[in-house]
């Protein structure tokens, strides 16, 4: 673990002319029209591999530097309306408005785009959406009315001795928590006139705390509150634009908190200080100090892991009868308590979330690992055996979501391993294949036996070949997750090897060693930073942001690659930074 | 993306002309062109993980059915409705998914994506890339081209599996599952006391001008097309929710108390429970008839559990252990690495005549509904439909389909009848479910948007124009 450090500065400055720009725009374009494909299974995958290099650039107009990218770099087109997500709607409303459930339950659920539900152009509000805003938005209103204290507090004015007066200073103070912005006068105007319509329309309430219940349900309903509104558009002839301070303020809540700006990162905006990178970094890790960072870091890694799928693991319970029906709750906390842990408070590496032996466990998981005493229904830190635990991937929640009613599956932990964690380029197994395994006999015994049969046939060699042995490197763990030695009578076999599509190969004996080298790996680490970019971009990466993510991987190799400091660095490009112009503006 | 469902095949009149007009004695709704005609309807009656194919069809010949031919398969439970039946055979989906035609998706979501679109999925969100004859029948046919009334009973996945109904292209329509909230939206406003309804229409009526200001400053700015549409389907689905279904057809949007009260109960309950299954379809069965007959839609899904899924049924002499989708397979597990169901076929038989029981209520409601000198089901089709045949082998030939209602007698009901030309209906290539869907449109009034009825319903690359004729009165 590390203690914190500045980042890499910048090394290269190269900027952009505006045919380069086109041309790639056009290649960009094409690559698109390409890209269709067949995936159903295990889910999306995950290609984030190095592609493609950045031109070399010549002449530029606008200055901007990504200090992680040598070569020319633009952002890819990004919608000027990104709408909160579920998550992001709950805790904005925390933030401003004390509301401790969470209204988005009732939420159409939105779709997942490369692996992540947070894709800024299938952020839309469509079908009943409209619907649950309005019907959120009044609940939230008329439950404050219904709570004095917590409406005082929220109002943080005395109305007695000039209503109007602390209704306009509540509308300029809270319009600007709520729309990331000042306010402009015409919508201080509009609200001031809502707020005086509120009288005499809710039940409870005097007429000034139901004008501004009515101010509150109307600000929730609003576009500027229910997106993340970058206006900004490039000056003609220009490539770039930068955000101006309210942008980058809520693009840097968003992504580290998941949630809404305080008041001192809006100050900072309104000051200037995030006009400059230094500025930027300054505040991200001001953020990441703050509790409200768990719920980004654990919502990606739930995500990245699939941990959606953790609520429906079913086990047969005559072979595991300790595996109860709170057990995959139990495993999907361990989890998000191990990524909080390590990222947050340990400041931990990407080798870290690989190797580290400390976790958390209740009974139900502490059964599951072999340990012994009682740990009742709360999460307890404990230390694992190093012999045979590694990190996240030998927790049970990936082992047990990967892995079959009554027994493991190499093929879903091999195909995790190669998609998620290396970012290999692995299709779907094609239509019309029987996915089921044969059955042990005689001569093939164990699951891997059957695996190596099942899969021998040429045909599946190119996929199968950087699949099963990864996979097999967990045949030391069952269906739940324990470690085992024997598989239907016969010692488990973990010893396997593979080669990498860059040439290098991987040998290795077991899970430790795969994860240990896996810790090290460079494509591991890139494909890290690929997924967070995903992320926190709201978007797949494309060819132009190769560059970048290159430039961000050499800087992280130089830092151990602690997590928080990619986070920093990936709130330090370009493309964090500035707007592209876009076709149509 | 299609963003302005609006416009989409928004006819000039809404109503074909020239259909058989069934004599009304309630007075007749004036529509949009000034045609008048008692209302058709579309209801879509979704069931997952395919049937047991060898006891669902009629044993009798093609022809005229009666009662006896249904005896001993899954539908001896409609025998009531015989006569308003009508069982097309011998129909493909499109596109044809399964290792024929090159499109995205697995066997469940190209069954979910494609049954009432006949559209390929989008390779990424693996949503269907068009909208869904219900959404279509309800822009056209609905006030102000309000969306359909899509219910759900029982879990439903997120994604594809979940959803039937698609409003444009990658713009699923989910289902929802509490009938409560369902009932609230059909109410409106009418379920509170004036002065209630008063304030709270005062309130929405103040925040939905402010809400336009903004929407209107935003769109004055030079937006790219995407944007532009993105801001104009907030938009729409906004205005959508001001359309108002309540008080706005034929007889009061209203359940009797008692039900309602029942239907209230469910507020903040497990509506996902497998236990509320059944008590929560029949729920959803009252509220569609109702909403349907009040005239506040024109066009409904019912979608009962979810592909790939499905509850594990323990009621109505069913004592299952194993969840619809694992008994589909005949194994005790989703991925079929467990180990065979004993008897499984005559689990799944007892479930297809436990949903042909849910739809036979169902119909009874409908047929309740007095219309001119019929009733509500006359002026309907509703169509009994499933992702795939044979669920085990994921078979797409031979769907079972069911229809009942003649539509305002533009179906041969009390019929069995042989769509395909093709002796064998499993080799049914010439006939492509895209047909039945235009066939139900024009039954259903849809136009073209230059007038006339539908030509094609779906897309092109994969469907063929034209209706069924052998199906039609």
């Amino acid at each position: 673990m590390r203690t914190q450090r500045m980042l890499p500065r910048p090394r290269g400055v190269w900027a952009t002319g505006g045919g380069a720009v086109a041309r790639r725009r056009a290649r960009q374009l094409a690559l698109l029209c390409c890209c269709s494909g067949c995936y159903q299974g295990l889910g999306a995958g995950a290609d984030g591999s190095a592609s493609g290099s950045a031109d070399g650039g010549d002449g530029g107009e606008s200055g901007a530097v990504d200090p992680y990218c040598e070569g020319e770099t633009l952002p890819a087109p990004m919608t000027h309306f990104v709408r909160l997500t579920h998550g992001q709607y709950d805790n904005s409303v925390r933030d401003l408005l004390g509301v401790q459930d969470h209204p988005s339950d009732a939420f159409l659920a939105d779709t997942a785009v490369k692996g992540f539900t947070n894709n800024a152009e299938q952020l839309v509000v469509t079908d009943r959406l409209a619907r649950d805003y309005r019907r959120a938005a009044e609940a939230i209103a008329t439950d404050l009315l219904a709570d004095a204290p917590r409406l005082a507090e929220v109002v943080g004015c005395d109305p007695a001795p000039d209503a109007m007066g602390c209704a306009t200073e509540f509308i300029t103070r809270f319009g600007r928590r709520a729309f990331r912005r000042p306010l402009e006068q015409t919508e201080i105007d509009a609200f001031v006139a809502l707020y005086g319509k509120g009288a005499g329309l809710y039940e409870g309430g005097s007429d000034f705390e139901q004008g501004i219940a009515l101010v509150v349900e109307g600000m929730l309903q609003s576009p500027s509150f229910l997106y993340r509104v970058e206006l900004e558009v490039p000056p003609a002839g220009e490539a770039l634009v930068a955000l101006d301070g309210y942008g980058i303020a809520a693009r840097l809540s968003y992504m580290l908190w998941n949630s809404t700006p305080d008041d001192t990162l809006l100050d900072a905006a309104e000051a200037g200080e995030l006009d400059t990178p230094e500025g930027i970094e300054t505040h991200a890790r001001r953020l990441l100090a703050d509790a409200r960072a768990a719920d980004p870091v654990q919502d990606f890694h739930a995500q990245w892991l699939r941990m959606d799928r953790y609520s429906n693991i079913s086990k047969d319970p005559d072979l595991f009868p300790d595996f109860g029906g709170e057990t995959p709750a139990s495993m999907a906390a361990e989890t998000r308590e191990f990524f909080r842990n390590v990222i947050l408070e340990q400041d931990g590496t990407f080798a870290d979330l690989m190797t580290s032996r400390t976790t958390f466990v209740d009974d139900a998981l502490a059964r599951i690992y072999g340990l012994q005493g009682d740990f009742g229904t709360t999460l307890t830190q404990v230390e694992l055996d190093p012999t045979t635990r590694s990190g996240f991937l030998t927790q049970p929640g990936f082992l047990a979501a990967n892995a079959y009613f009554a027994e493991s599956s190499p093929i879903h932990r091999g195909v995790f391993v190669q998609r998620q964690v290396l970012c290999a380029d692995i299709p779907d197994p094609p239509p019309g294949v029987d996915l089921q395994l044969p059955p042990a006999d005689e001569n093939i015994r164990t699951t891997r036996q059957r695996v190596e049969q099942h899969t021998s046939p040429d045909q599946c060699a190119p996929c199968h070949s950087m699949i099963n042995a990864p996979g097999y490197a967990f045949e030391g763990f069952d269906a739940i997750g324990a470690v085992r030695t024997m598989d239907n009578g016969e010692p488990v076999d973990t010893v396997a090897s593979f080669d990498n599509p860059d040439g290098t190969a991987m040998s290795f004996t077991g899970a430790v060693d795969l994860i240990g080298q896996l810790a090290e790996s460079d494509t591991a680490k890139r494909c890290y930073t690929t997924q967070w970019f995903r992320y926190t971009a709201m978007r797949p990466e494309t060819e132009v942001d190769a560059c970048t993510l290159d430039g961000i991987h050499t800087a992280m190799l130089e830092s151990d690659y602690d997590v928080q400091e990619l986070l920093v660095a990936l709130t330090q490009t370009v493309s964090f930074r500035f707007r592209a112009a876009e076709e149509g503006e | 993306m299609k963003m302005n469902r609006r416009n989409f095949l928004r006819g000039a009149g809404g109503v074909a002309v020239g259909l058989p007009l069934l004599e009304s004695l309630l007075p007749r709704r004036a529509r949009a062109g000034g045609t008048t005609t008692t209302p058709r309807r579309f209801v879509a009656f979704c069931c997952c993980n395919g049937v047991e194919i060898t006891r669902f069809w009629p044993t009798s010949p093609y022809g005229a059915l009666a009662a006896g031919g249904l005896t001993g398969t899954a539908l001896e439970p409609l025998a009531g409705h015989v006569g308003k039946m009508l069982v097309p055979r011998g129909i493909h989906t499109v596109p044809r998914g399964f290792g024929f035609d090159p499109v995205a998706g697995c066997d469940h979501v190209k069954g979910a994506g494609h049954r009432l679109t006949a559209q390929q999925l989008d390779s990424g969100t693996l949503y269907a890339m068009g909208p869904s004859l219900d959404q279509v029948i309800a822009q056209q046919l609905n006030d102000g081209g309000a969306p359909a009334l899509n219910l759900h009973v029982g879990y439903r996945y997120q994604g594809t599996n979940g959803v039937v109904s698609y409003s444009g292209a990658n713009a699923p329509a989910v289902g929802e599952n509490n009938p409560w909230l369902v009932y609230q939206d059909l109410m409106g406003l009418s379920n509170l006391d004036d002065l209630a309804i008063q304030r709270l229409t005062a309130r929405r009526e103040s925040v939905l001008d402010l809400v336009e200001d903004d929407f209107a400053r935003l769109k004055s700015i030079d937006l790219s097309q995407r944007d532009r549409e993105k801001l104009d389907m907030h938009l729409t689905a906004i205005r959508d929710l001001e359309v108002g279904m309540g008080e706005a057809g034929l007889i009061p949007c209203m359940l009797p108390e008692a039900r309602v009260a029942e239907i209230q109960t469910l507020e903040g309950a497990n509506v996902d429970a497998d236990s509320e299954y059944k008590r929560i379809g029949l729920m959803q069965m009252d509220i569609l008839a109702l909403a349907l007959a009040c005239g506040a839609n024109h066009a409904a899904t019912l979608m009962w559990g979810s592909e790939a899924g499905g509850p594990v049924f323990t009621w109505d002499g069913m004592n299952h252990q194993y969840n619809h989708h694992k008994l589909s397979h005949g194994n005790t597990a989703d991925d079929c690495s467990g180990s065979a169901v004993d008897g499984y076929l005559d689990m799944l038989f007892d479930i297809d005549r436990w949903y042909a029981t849910q739809l036979a209520y169902l119909l009874d409601q409908l047929d309740g509904y007095t219309e001119g000198d019929g009733t509500l089901l006359d002026n309907t089709s509703v169509v009994w439909m499933n992702n795939l045949s044979d669920g085990k082998a994921h078979h797409f030939m031979d769907m079972p389909y069911v229809m009942f209602g003649s539509c305002g007698g533009y179906f041969r009901t009390g019929q069995y009848i042989k769509v395909t030309a093709q002796e064998n209906t499993m080799n049914d290539v010439d006939a492509p479910h895209n047909k039945l869907l235009t066939t139900i449109a024009n039954a259903c009034g849809v136009t073209e948007a230059g007038g006339g009825p539908l030509s094609i319903f779906g897309d092109p690359a994969y469907g063929e124009p034209g209706e069924f004729d052998q199906i039609k009165a």
